[in-house]
């Protein structure tokens, strides 16, 4: 045989097209439901906030501190991490009904370390309950993250009249819905309820 | 000319897209899931083994897209090459992929047909293309780059500069690969033809 009519009968050869239409969609299946999408949502929502941590940091020290001593550079950093801290979680934004317990210098986020099996449970459940994301569930939104802040703020003893300091453990989600919107979430892990949910 | 330049820039957009949006990557997918699993059945001419590299192409790409930096190549380009790497393994026994193939039976639907009734009857089919199978039985005699060339310029229907960019080689390396290739299988053929000859006459 010359290389012609090779080349000719390959050309002519009847080549199957066939498909597996199962393994078509199960393939599509596992690959949309993997967690690499849902990591790439975590590392977007963090990309931003770090981005956005740079900015102001960046912006505050710039304009307030030049040419300042090593001391007050540092206090303005810190003061703007809690400013940041506030921003990225919508504290700042709260109603005044929410506000009640507090003082009207309102709280700071003061860190943040680790919640326990209890408290992720009961902010897990916390979350579950409230109606706002019970219809973000059920539209098809998971919750992505949950990890804890921890809040100070000012409160009035009403027995002494004073204004007491008080720290607790609060959580904060994310809620990831699946065209792409996420939702972030705090939760009072101490009177049971969502404070926030801003988009 | 414009509307390859066209196409090319929306499908860049789309995988721009993919990176981030499951929606952008299924609309990958589906155009070009048929285009690959084709290619390595007919490169495997084997209907499980075919399954698994290709699960293993997808899981590749969605793993490394967003390391993707359009370089004007079509997408389709960059997974021929993951799939041509893939069956290069296969044929080795690379023994990774069962991990994977073992994550994504997990998701099996049970409403789904059964894969022994589908894949007995896709067999079934295969086997009308002797014609094709007996070719392809010479060529995967040939050394793995003559075996490449050979598929996608005749089973695939590529172009030289296409073959050239998935398998990263020059375009004339991709014409000298192809004028050996097809030397060494048309030597091959013969020598079988005789060998078919003189058992039949001795028989």
């Amino acid at each position: 045989m010359k290389e012609e009519e090779l080349k000719e009968k390959l050309e002519r050869v009847d080549i199957p097209h066939i498909m597996l239409e199962s393994h078509r969609s199960r393939l599509k299946m596992a690959l949309l439901s993997s967690d690499y999408f849902k990591k790439r949502k975590g590392n977007r929502i963090l990309d931003a906030v770090r981005i956005r941590a740079r900015s102001i940091t960046d912006t505050m020290v710039d304009t307030l501190v030049a040419r300042q001593p090593v001391w007050k550079v540092a206090l303005v950093v810190f003061f703007a991490m809690i400013m940041i801290g506030g921003m990225v979680f919508g504290l700042g934004s709260l109603n005044g009904t929410q506000q009640a317990g507090l003082n009207p210098a309102g709280y700071t986020i003061i860190g943040g370390d680790k919640l326990t099996e209890a408290e992720e449970e009961l902010a897990m459940d916390i979350l579950k309950a409230d109606p706002r994301i019970q219809s973000l569930l059920a539209g098809g939104a998971t919750i992505d993250i949950v990890l804890p802040i921890l809040v100070e703020f000012g409160k009035i003893n009403p027995e002494t009249g004073q204004t007491e300091t008080v720290q607790e453990t609060w959580a904060q989600a994310w809620i990831a819905g699946i065209d792409g919107k996420t939702w972030g979430a705090v939760v009072d892990l101490v009177k049971g309820e969502v404070t926030q949910l801003s988009e | 000319m414009k509307d390859l330049e066209t196409d090319l820039k929306q499908e860049s957009l789309l995988v721009n897209r993919a990176k981030n949006d499951p929606q952008a990557f299924g609309e990958l997918y589906d155009k070009y899931y048929p285009q690959i699993f084709g290619y390595v059945l007919k490169r495997t001419i084997n209907f499980e083994v075919a399954q698994d590299v290709t699960s293993e192409v997808f899981f590749k790409a969605l793993k490394n897209i967003a390391k993707f930096r359009w370089q004007g190549v079509p997408f389709s380009s960059w997974l021929y090459r993951i799939a041509t790497n893939e069956i290069t393994n296969s044929f080795k026994g690379d023994s990774r992929r069962k991990i994977l193939i073992e994550q994504f039976s997990a998701s099996v639907s049970q409403y789904s047909p059964s894969p022994d009734v589908e894949i007995a009857r896709a067999e079934e089919e295969l086997k009308k293309h002797s014609e094709f199978i007996a070719l392809n039985e010479a060529i995967a005699k040939l050394p793995l780059k003559y075996q490449e060339v050979i598929t996608f310029r005749f089973f695939e229907k590529k172009q030289l500069k296409e073959i050239g960019e998935i398998l990263d080689k020059k375009e004339g390396t991709i014409k000298s690969l192809l004028h050996r290739g097809l030397e060494k299988l048309r030597t091959l053929t013969e020598q079988n033809a005789t060998f078919y000859q003189d058992f039949s006459s001795i028989k």
